[in-house]
């Protein structure tokens, strides 16, 4: 459905697009609390990126099948100013900063079920280690479950590769410290960090070893780097 | 115990969060008091100030013979890198040229040095920014305002080039005149490829 250009359709689309925007909220707070520092400023960048967007939902017709990945192409640049130190405390963001804090506290950011919590922030840890590229492309990906498109989309890019530099498979061969499969005399030189960012396996291994674990007997464990 | 593979991992490695719902009744209220917000037009201050210090003159023109030792200093090796996302991130590049000017022959080393050492990264933001205030799309805060001007429009609001043309003079040359303490009356200005896009 796109929104139409006359009077009264566009009355109704407002109407479907605040009950789009709506629909995303919450996946949109928790991108942020996934990544604001400290995770209390989610409630304002919520709010900066529902303003943007409303603005320029005035002077472009938005497709609300594609509205999910544009709103978090919208939702990045606002966390890119955030990080500048360009961001600010909206009082239209009070009532939702004062939810989400007691949400926090009450411990509703936790949740992970696959990973053992040690693993977990192994892994995040992993994650930053890597290019800013392949960061976006992984949590986009594998965090907030867009596919490919959509993630071209928020990256404002027209398409992602397939293979090389900016790619999901690039990011994944990054994160699994893999060679990637087109590249793999170049890839470890493409990496000045690398040395800094110990493979999976080797953190798994960490976290296995670690005392108290109790999956030691799987030491052996290495991670096989299935096709996309 | 299974293996889990590389998909498994970063996707388990994502630190979950599920509202309450009072945070939801609150995204609730708050999409609509964005969209109240939005359509309602940007608060406005009162205009507080004027947008050159008190003293200069400023004249965006020619130049004078008298500057063309600065001139020709400045604009050989300066264009300055101007980079941009608008909020509905589109990134914009173009570049400004400093043309030097009467007004700054008196303090001609001082003014080559500064641009010769300033670091200028960022100031394309600052200037899509300061230029949003000025057409009216964003509330002014300290932090987007150039040093040179506290101009904010009350109700006539500038186009879109007025307003990026405004605010790059704004943060390239009368920044750099109250930096420096230059006053007085003169030729000055700048040369850009930049259109004033803003959307």
């Amino acid at each position: 459905m796109k929104l139409t250009a006359t009077q009264d359709a566009r009355v109704e689309s407002t109407a479907d697009l605040e009950h789009a925007f709506r629909s995303e909220a919450a996946a949109l707070l928790g991108y942020f609390i996934r990544r604001a520092s400290p995770p209390d400023d989610a409630a304002d960048l919520v709010s900066e990126t529902f303003l943007a967007a409303w603005k320029s939902s005035k002077r472009q017709h938005i497709a609300l099948e594609g509205l999910k990945p544009w709103l978090f192409g919208i939702a990045r640049k606002v966390l890119s100013q955030h990080r500048r130190g360009g961001s600010r405390r909206s009082a239209l963001a009070d009532r939702l900063r004062s939810t989400v804090h007691a949400d926090l506290v009450a411990g509703l950011d936790g949740g992970v079920d696959h990973l053992d919590a040690g693993l977990a922030e192994h892994v995040r840890e992993l994650i930053s280690c890597l290019p800013a590229i392949d960061q976006e492309i992984i949590t986009l990906v594998y965090w907030e479950g867009f596919s490919q498109d959509e993630v071209a989309t928020i990256l404002n890019k027209r398409a992602v590769t397939i293979q090389g530099p900016g790619s999901l498979e690039h990011a994944r061969c990054s994160a699994a410290n893999w060679p990637t499969p087109s590249t793999p005399d170049s890839h470890q030189s493409a990496r000045p960090d690398a040395a800094f960012c110990p493979p999976l396996w080797h953190l798994r291994q960490r976290a296995l070893s670690a005392p108290g674990s109790t999956s030691s007997k799987d030491h052996s464990w290495a991670l096989p780097l299935t096709p996309l | 115990m299974s293996k889990p593979n590389v998909d498994d991992i970063l996707a388990g490695a994502s630190r979950g969060y599920a509202p309450s719902p009072a945070t939801d009744a609150a995204l609730d209220a708050l999409v609509a008091e964005t969209r109240q917000r939005a359509q309602a037009r940007n608060p406005r201050r009162r205009s507080r100030a004027f947008w050159i210090a008190p003293g200069i003159i400023l004249t965006i023109g020619v130049l004078t013979a008298g500057a063309a030792v600065v001139d020709n200093l400045l604009h050989a090796d300066l264009p300055i890198a101007i980079e941009y996302t608008t909020e509905t991130g589109t990134t914009v590049s173009c570049t400004a040229e400093i043309k030097g000017g009467s007004l700054f022959a008196p303090r001609s080393k001082a003014v080559i040095e500064y641009y010769q050492t300033h670091d200028f990264s960022g100031v394309g933001q600052r200037i899509y920014d300061y230029a949003q205030v000025l057409t009216g799309d964003r509330a002014a805060d300290s932090g987007a305002l150039p040093a040179s001007s506290e101009w904010i429009p009350e109700e006539d609001f500038l186009s879109d080039q007025e307003a990026f043309s405004f605010s790059m003079t704004s943060f390239l040359l009368t920044d750099t005149l109250v930096e420096l303490g230059i006053s007085g009356s003169g030729d000055s200005g700048l040369t850009s490829d930049c259109t004033g896009q803003l959307r």
